[in-house]
């Protein structure tokens, strides 16, 4: 199953993507930060922001995968970990984080990214480091809306970042609860 | 051949970057330097007058006492400033050019830097990590 993931993940990247230029990608991602955090000057208020956006982002994105990769449901929570990681990430950022760190009851995992492309040529001011900033939180938002788009509300945070000088970047993700058939809650 | 000094002045040319090697830092050798990257100033833009090629390596500015001051210009009008202390060998320019070249990618990599501050000093420490090096590897 999960061999099928990465074959899927890799098929779509080559053939169903456009391709932009990466720099313009990081210098857009970048810029959009530092305007935050010239706007808002609270760390832990722009992180808020970061991952409202990566909300907005998550719910259309996920249609967009779907129309991609033509996947059927996933058996259980774990899958949906694999389908994140080996496709969602591919298919978007061109990277491909190990999931690692399932609790005992299999509702939470972690997503080691070695490498984050919207990391690049960054480097956060001291404050920033001291006062909490994640500066890829978008990302923790973008999981979060996609899986409520798949009927399910978890809590996504970022716990380690290359960034603040920790070794690898670390995203944790928890399953809340199973939703039934809802409109969900939108973020103004 | 030791680097003694390495400086990078931007368009107006106003130092926002100044890092001596020396092991006797005191008050006068910061000064000296920054006397030094003045003149050297001169120099480039005569030198940027004269000749009409595009080629970012200016050579060999001017030498003072036991110092030699090389120039190097990027595209965007920052320029950069080599002081070696004169080995008794000759120091051929390629290998000069090669040090520039590091230099150059290191501040291309410090100006992408969304955090970076156009208008005060290049403050980043990747950078003066890549600036120690060089100055370490060439203390020979």
């Amino acid at each position: 199953m999960e061999k099928q993931y990465k074959t899927i993940g890799e098929e779509a990247w080559k053939n169903n993507t456009e391709k932009i230029n990466a720099e313009l990608f990081i210098f857009t991602y970048g810029s959009l930060v530092v305007q935050l955090v010239k706007d808002y000057e609270d760390y832990t208020a722009v992180n808020k922001q970061l991952d409202k956006m990566g909300y907005n982002i998550g719910v259309r994105l996920v249609d967009d995968m779907m129309a991609r990769t033509s996947l059927e449901r996933c058996s259980g929570f774990s899958a949906t970990a694999e389908v994140i990681a080996k496709i969602g990430f591919k298919l978007f950022l061109n990277v491909v984080p190990t999931v690692t760190n399932w609790s005992a009851d299999a509702k939470e995992f972690s997503l080691i990214l070695d490498d984050n492309p919207l990391n690049d040529f960054c480097e956060l001011p001291p404050k920033a480091v001291t006062d909490g900033l994640w500066y890829s939180n978008v990302l923790c938002g973008v999981i979060r809306g996609a899986l409520e788009m798949m009927q399910m509300q978890t809590e996504v945070v970022y716990v380690r970042d290359v960034l603040r000088g920790d070794d690898v970047s670390e995203i944790r993700v928890k399953l809340v609860r199973m939703l039934d058939e809802e409109v969900p809650a939108s973020d103004d | 051949m030791k680097i003694r000094c390495i400086a990078i002045l931007n368009r107006q040319d106003i130092p926002v970057y100044m890092r001596s090697f020396d092991e006797t830092l005191n008050e006068d050798s910061a000064v000296k330097y920054q006397y030094l990257a003045h003149t050297s100033v001169d120099v480039i833009e005569e030198r940027m007058a004269n000749t009409k090629s595009t080629d970012l390596y200016l050579g060999l500015l001017q030498t003072v006492g036991e110092l030699a001051i090389y120039g190097y210009v990027l595209n965007t009008g920052a320029r950069i400033i080599l002081v070696i202390s004169v080995p008794e060998s000759i120091v051929r320019s390629a290998a000069i050019r090669e040090i520039f070249q590091q230099i150059h990618a290191a501040y291309i990599a410090l100006v992408c830097n969304p955090f970076n501050n156009e208008q005060g000093k290049l403050v980043s420490s990747k950078f003066d990590l890549i600036v120690s090096e060089l100055g370490r590897v060439h203390s020979n």
